[in-house]
């Protein structure tokens, strides 16, 4: 509890200490710190000393910094390490040891970038920016600067980045690119109108007018002077006020507008008169003396003169002492003093040496950090070209390597195309060749088998002269020389008839070999001739000849299959009207599923099946039945007549 | 992008076998479809050969078996011509 009253004091204290004068400040701190308090609040306050001291004295400064970080390290406090490595940052920066207050303010912001602490790293970023712009490294200050103001903006924290966006400005002012610091400021001036933060509208106004000045731009100048001094006078803002009417007056002064210039100037001194301002008041008096002196109103001038001397030699302010003392030499030339001239000279002279050996030595500091950092930019810069040029080669390596692995597989892809290729060719071809080979051996055999079958027709015509010769010669023995054996009669009938039956085989079989295939009409017509011959010899049977529907008209045989079915009802009908006795035969051929059948019906005297050796014609007609894959079926019974049926 | 003789050559040399390869794809489907119709001609041709060479086989075992019942007839013909002759001669004596 008493902790927390503590803090809520320590907290007024910190927000009422900004109205006290620091000596008052450190006084409460003081007696804070030596209460008994907690850890936590004794590194807030040592770091508020360290602050407050800074300007007092910077021993007690380092003192209560050390203190804070020893603290801060013994309580394992990262928040205060972080803070106290902050606070002796500034001191060392105070101090323009730049190098130390860049080490103490890396070490705070490994600190602060672990705890995540934004705003914190902001002011860090800040702060590096601005000591890299001392040491001349523009292009790091702008980086960081940068940075700080990103985070700023991401805050929404307006007057904070107004503030970098000014150090920005500065950081180009520096470069010597006034555009840019001008263009700067006047967005500066935008915002802080928006913002309606008058004082920072001001010195944005006054910024304005001195980038315009540094462009040569001397109605831009006054234009913004004159705006700023008629904010600065509604809200009155002494301070900026008196530095605008000694700067606009320097403008007047410029443009030789002398009484214009020595009013300005005399407000200016009347303000800084007033804020107790002594390098101001120094500064307005030399310009006064100096409007003087060109007015030639030398006792006026005197005046002003000897006041701005004496102020610049107390507080030394070297800058303003070389221009009173080229001034003085001016005044003396006028009042053709010359032992005074010569003293003022001389006294100008040694200052001017001294501030020009100091200026020299830091113009050779500032052209060698310019140089070390153009030398660096300049590896940096060569360093990027090779990494660049090293990157394009590597670029046009993996070019080509895709190239080539591309090229690679369609060739790849070509070569196994070409192999199908010529593959399928040889294969094809050998294909094709069995299948000629083939074909020619087929060919060759087909024109061996005409030659035989052509053989075959010269000799069956042979065979049929001399047979039909036979013929004709027992019939001319027969009716020739009267025979009236009847023995012989019978011998003679039966050769003839015999050579007859021989002569008919062999035109059914010409006509079977010259058909190429038989019809079931052919087959027709050849049985039909077959029964009306029979019938010659028996005029009692009568033979007849059904096909049925179903059977198709274009049906066509083989010459051997179509000979043997023919032969078969041949050797049927003949049984039936030679041996059977018949006085109905019915030949009849119908279609049963896939096969064909034809059935020999008769109604003769029949035999027994079982009792019947088989004799010549049936056991033919089985031979030819079985010749050609038929089946075949015999049927009969004593006086019922016999049915043969071929089922091909 | 820009690129070298090197890169260039050797894009070049894909753009070619591409090309290639394409021809060579082509080829080999015209080579398919003309063996492929040299082949079934050939094939119906071989069949038309087997047909006829099936239909003379048949005509060649008709007449052969005609043969077989030739040599059966004649042989009995001749053997009534001589026992007519062998009955005239009977007679005569």
């Amino acid at each position: 509890m008493k902790h927390k009253c503590l803090l809520v004091i320590l907290i007024l204290f910190s927000f009422y200490s900004f109205s006290q004068k620091p000596v008052k400040i450190i006084d409460s701190l003081k007696q804070v710190v030596s209460s008994n308090i907690s850890d936590s609040l004794k590194i807030l306050a040592y770091s508020d000393l360290c602050w407050y001291y800074r300007n007092i004295s910077i021993d007690s400064a380092f003192n209560y910094g050390n203190s804070t970080l020893k603290l801060s390290k013994e309580t394992n406090s990262k928040k205060g390490e972080a803070q106290a490595y902050n606070d002796i940052g500034i001191l060392h920066y105070g101090l323009a040891e730049y190098d130390k207050a860049l080490g103490y303010y890396k070490k705070s912001l490994s600190i602060r970038a672990t705890l995540n602490d934004t705003m914190g790293l902001a002011a860090l970023y800040n702060k590096i920016g601005l000591v890299h712009q001392n040491n001349f490294k523009m292009d790091s200050a702008i980086f960081y600067a940068t940075k700080a103001l990103k985070i700023y903006e991401d805050k929404n924290h307006t007057r904070y980045a107004a503030l970098i966006k000014n150090n920005i400005a500065n950081i180009y002012k520096g470069l010597k690119q006034y555009r840019k610091a001008l263009n700067i400021h006047l967005d500066l001036a935008r915002i802080n109108k928006g913002n309606k933060d008058y004082l920072a509208l001001t010195k944005s106004y006054n910024n304005i007018a001195n980038a315009y000045l540094f462009l040569k731009d001397t109605i831009g100048s006054i234009d913004y002077y004159r705006k700023s001094i008629e904010l600065a006078e509604k809200y009155n803002y002494k301070k900026e006020l008196a530095a605008l009417y000694n700067n606009y007056g320097g403008v007047l002064h410029a443009k030789q507008e002398f009484i214009n210039a020595i009013e300005f100037t005399s407000k200016s001194l009347k303000l800084r008169e007033e804020l107790n301002d002594n390098y101001g008041i120094a500064s307005s008096s030399l310009h006064l003396a100096g409007l003087y002196l060109d007015l030639k109103e030398f006792n006026k001038a005197k005046e002003y003169l000897y006041s701005g001397l004496q102020l610049s030699e107390k507080f030394n302010a070297n800058e303003l002492k070389l221009d009173a003392y080229d001034k003085m030499v001016s005044y003396y030339a006028f009042k053709r003093n010359p032992d005074s001239i010569i003293y003022y000279k001389e006294l100008f002279k040694t200052l001017k040496d001294t501030i020009f050996s100091q200026q020299v030595i830091k113009e050779v500091t500032e052209v060698q950090e310019k140089y070390n950092t153009a030398e660096r930019e300049k590896k940096i810069l060569t360093q990027r070209t090779e990494i660049a040029e090293n990157e394009l080669s590597l670029n046009k390596k993996n070019t080509q390597l895709i190239g080539l692995g591309v090229l690679a597989i369609v060739l790849s892809l070509l070569g196994y195309l070409l192999y199908n290729q010529q593959k399928l060719k040889n294969q094809q071809l050998k294909k094709e060749s069995e299948l000629k080979e083939a074909l020619v051996k087929i060919e060759t055999q087909n024109r061996l088998q005409e030659q035989r079958l052509s053989i075959s027709r010269d000799l069956h015509d042979n065979i049929g002269a001399q047979l039909t010769f036979i013929i004709s010669s027992i019939e001319n023995l027969q009716y020739g020389f009267k025979i009236k054996n009847e023995k012989l009669i019978n011998k003679l009938s039966n050769i003839g008839v015999f050579t007859k039956d021989t002569i008919y085989e062999l035109r059914d079989t010409i006509w079977a070999m010259n058909t190429g295939e038989i019809s079931l009409e052919d087959l027709q017509t050849r049985i039909s001739n077959f029964v009306s011959k029979a019938k010659v010899v028996s005029n009692k049977t009568s033979v007849s000849f059904n096909i049925d529907e179903n059977v198709p008209k274009d049906l066509k045989f083989s010459s051997v299959k179509g000979m043997n079915i023919y032969r078969i009802v041949q050797e049927a009908i003949n049984n039936a009207l030679k041996y059977a006795d018949a006085e109905t035969v019915t030949v009849n051929i119908s279609k049963t599923n896939q096969d064909f059948l034809i059935e020999i019906n008769d109604d003769g005297k029949g035999f027994d099946v079982g009792n019947q050796k088989d004799g010549n014609g049936l056991n033919n007609m089985k031979k030819r039945a079985h010749d050609i894959d038929a089946e075949i079926n015999v049927v009969s019974e004593l006086d019922k007549g016999t049915v043969i049926s071929l089922v091909i | 992008m820009d690129l070298d003789f090197f890169s260039l050559l050797i894009y070049l040399l894909i753009v070619v076998s591409v090309a290639f390869v394409v021809k060579a794809y082509l080829d080999t489907q015209t080579i398919k479809e003309n063996t492929y119709k040299n082949y079934l001609l050939l094939q119906e041709q071989f069949v038309l050969e087997k047909s006829k060479s099936k239909v003379n086989i048949e005509k060649l075992q008709l007449a052969d078996n005609l043969y077989g019942l030739l040599f059966k007839r004649l042989f009995k013909i001749t053997k009534e011509f001589l026992l007519l002759q062998k009955l005239i001669f009977d007679k005569q004596s």
